[in-house]
């Protein structure tokens, strides 16, 4: 399982699209960082703590899904489509298989979030946890996404087209479910993890609950499956 | 104990029945052979035994554990029928990242020692991606002895190698056997079966149609065998005439001095030999020719 997760963290990192989205999300934080440093009062209700990660926060809520998408929804389908999924099918159980994909993604983001908190942490002299832990739980919505996706899509240009709309879609029609009363789109926001950033201490978590349903919905999709 | 047993093992794609009901038995120490045309369900067969695919119904142990196939994954080597590789690694990264995915990390003397068991050193470091074809399935056969295993499921191991390397891996396997290894392979080359494979099974259809040994399989489908009794070059006309009389029972055919007779059953050679003989004439050489693997595969 480990050998599968460094793996899968290791090659994440290889090519274009994770240059890109580190430098964009890296950019964002010293941009915010600047903001801190230039605002030290609080301004409309936002303190200078928030104003420091906000760059940061704002980048993931607004393209999180889409960078996790952008990466991963072709984790488990490529290695189909490519039968090289053959060859860990035979050489270890299909639960570690995923497991350890699923591990390396969210060792590769823990890694990636991590540099740009350390970054903010060192310039704005604050520790930020409570912020890291808010991105990590969005994100751990939006990897579990990506791989319910990657394992009900069968082809990755599909689940590329597919993961596309959904990661422009989701925000969204989350915003507009946030402000609307209409029965039809209100129980979005229940689904997504946008409301519950909102929210205190347990209740921020529900997104989790979203991320194990999808895992174990993943995991019970990838066991059925003839490769 | 047999190390590999199914019970009514079957597969369904959609309806279509592409494995119906096989119950097999192979031994420890066999070098099973399973034949079949196109399409006849070899590949789905052995993808069932090593995980690749889930039967629709039946049962399978592997190496005597019948509680979960996940738990004996270590001990089986599998090449399975078509693969591509991670084209951005090189064949000794391969073969590192398989034996920790197995849970059984290698030394790099071993993968050496793999890679030159299958032909591949000197290309240890290319990247696959730049592989030909018989070069991938040398890596495919190295990554399913990496961990060496008890059991092996080669599905194709000799097809599009060249001569000298399917020879070679041939060899290979024969020494795997030698070393107490359970080898099941599929395979085109039926001269390559005849070789080295212990036992046979022909499939057809989805059905096994008949296994046994190479000996078992010619004495059931020896309907005929053709007689070549080598005569003297100086064989006259009449007495060609008298051996048809004599002879008038079977079907005859001559081949300049080469009588060839077909028939029905050994016991019958040592008769006609006899016959000839008391006519005077002189028999330089008596062969039997016995049906192929090639012929009994034709006839199916
Ligand atoms: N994933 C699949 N979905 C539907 N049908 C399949 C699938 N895999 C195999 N088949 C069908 O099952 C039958 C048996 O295929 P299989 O690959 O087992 O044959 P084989 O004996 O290995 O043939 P070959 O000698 O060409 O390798 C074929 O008719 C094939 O079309
Ligand atoms: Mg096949």
């Amino acid at each position: 399982m480990w050998a599968i997760c460094f793996r899968e963290c290791k090659d994440l990192f290889k090519g274009f699209k994770p240059v890109l989205i580190i430098s964009i999300l890296l950019g964002m934080a010293m941009v915010s960082t600047r903001l801190g440093a230039a605002f030290p009062d609080e301004i409309e209700g936002v303190t200078q703590k928030e104003m420091y990660t906000s760059g940061l926060t704002l980048t993931i809520t607004l393209f999180g899904i889409l960078f996790v998408f952008a990466l991963s929804h072709s984790v488990v389908n490529k290695e189909i489509e490519s039968k090289t999924i053959r060859f860990l099918v035979t050489k270890t159980s299909r639960n570690r298989i995923l497991l350890g994909k699923f591990m390396g993604t969210v060792l590769f983001w823990l890694i990636i979030i991590g540099t740009c908190f350390t970054f903010i942490t060192l310039t704005s002299r604050m520790f930020h946890l409570t912020n890291y832990i808010e991105i990590m739980i969005f994100l751990l919505y939006s990897i579990s996404a990506a791989f319910l996706l990657s394992n009900t899509v069968p082809k990755s240009s599909q689940s590329m087209f597919i993961g596309l709309i959904l990661a422009l879609a989701i925000p969204g029609l989350s915003l507009w479910a946030y402000f609307s009363e209409r029965w039809y789109i209100m129980w979005l926001k229940y689904v997504t993890p946008y409301y519950y950033t909102e929210l205190a201490f347990p209740l921020q978590g529900v997104p989790l609950l979203f991320a194990a349903l999808f895992i174990v919905l993943s995991l019970y999709l990838f066991k059925r499956r003839d490769f | 104990m047999p190390v590999i047993e199914t019970e009514k093992l079957s597969k369904s794609f959609s309806r279509n029945e592409v494995v119906s009901s096989i119950s097999l038995k192979v031994e420890k120490g066999e070098i099973f052979g399973f034949l079949g045309r196109n399409g006849a369900g070899k590949t789905t067969f052995v993808n069932m035994l090593t995980g690749i695919t889930l039967p629709t119904s039946g049962r399978m142990l592997l190496l005597n554990n019948n509680n979960d196939i996940d738990q004996i994954k270590h001990r089986v080597g599998v090449l399975p029928d078509y693969s591509t590789f991670y084209d951005h690694l090189s064949a000794k990264d391969h073969l590192k990242y398989f034996c920790k995915v197995s849970g059984k990390p290698a030394a790099t003397s071993k993968i050496e020692e793999v890679l030159r068991a299958v032909g591949l050193i000197g290309h240890e470091k290319k990247k696959v991606g730049k592989f030909s074809f018989g070069m991938k399935k040398k890596l495919g056969i190295a990554q399913a002895l990496i961990h060496d295993p008890e059991l092996l499921f080669l599905d194709e191991p000799t097809s599009g190698v060249d001569a000298e390397s399917a020879i070679h891996i041939q060899r290979l396997i024969l020494e795997l056997q030698k070393n107490g290894k359970t080898i099941f392979m599929t395979s085109h080359n039926l001269d390559e079966v005849e070789r080295i494979c212990t036992r046979i099974a022909i499939m057809k259809e989805g059905h096994i149609h008949s296994t046994g040994t190479m000996k078992e399989l010619k004495k059931k489908y020896q309907t005929r065998s053709r007689v070549q009794i080598k005569l003297s070059s100086h064989i006259k006309k009449e007495q060609k005439e008298n051996i048809k009389n004599l002879l008038f029972s079977y079907s005859i055919e001559w081949k300049d001095s080469m009588l060839l007779v077909d028939v029905m059953a050994e016991e019958e050679i040592p008769t006609i030999v006899h016959a000839l003989s008391k006519e005077g004439i002189d028999i330089f050489a008596v062969h039997v020719h016995e049906p192929s693997l090639q012929e009994i595969f034709l006839r199916q």
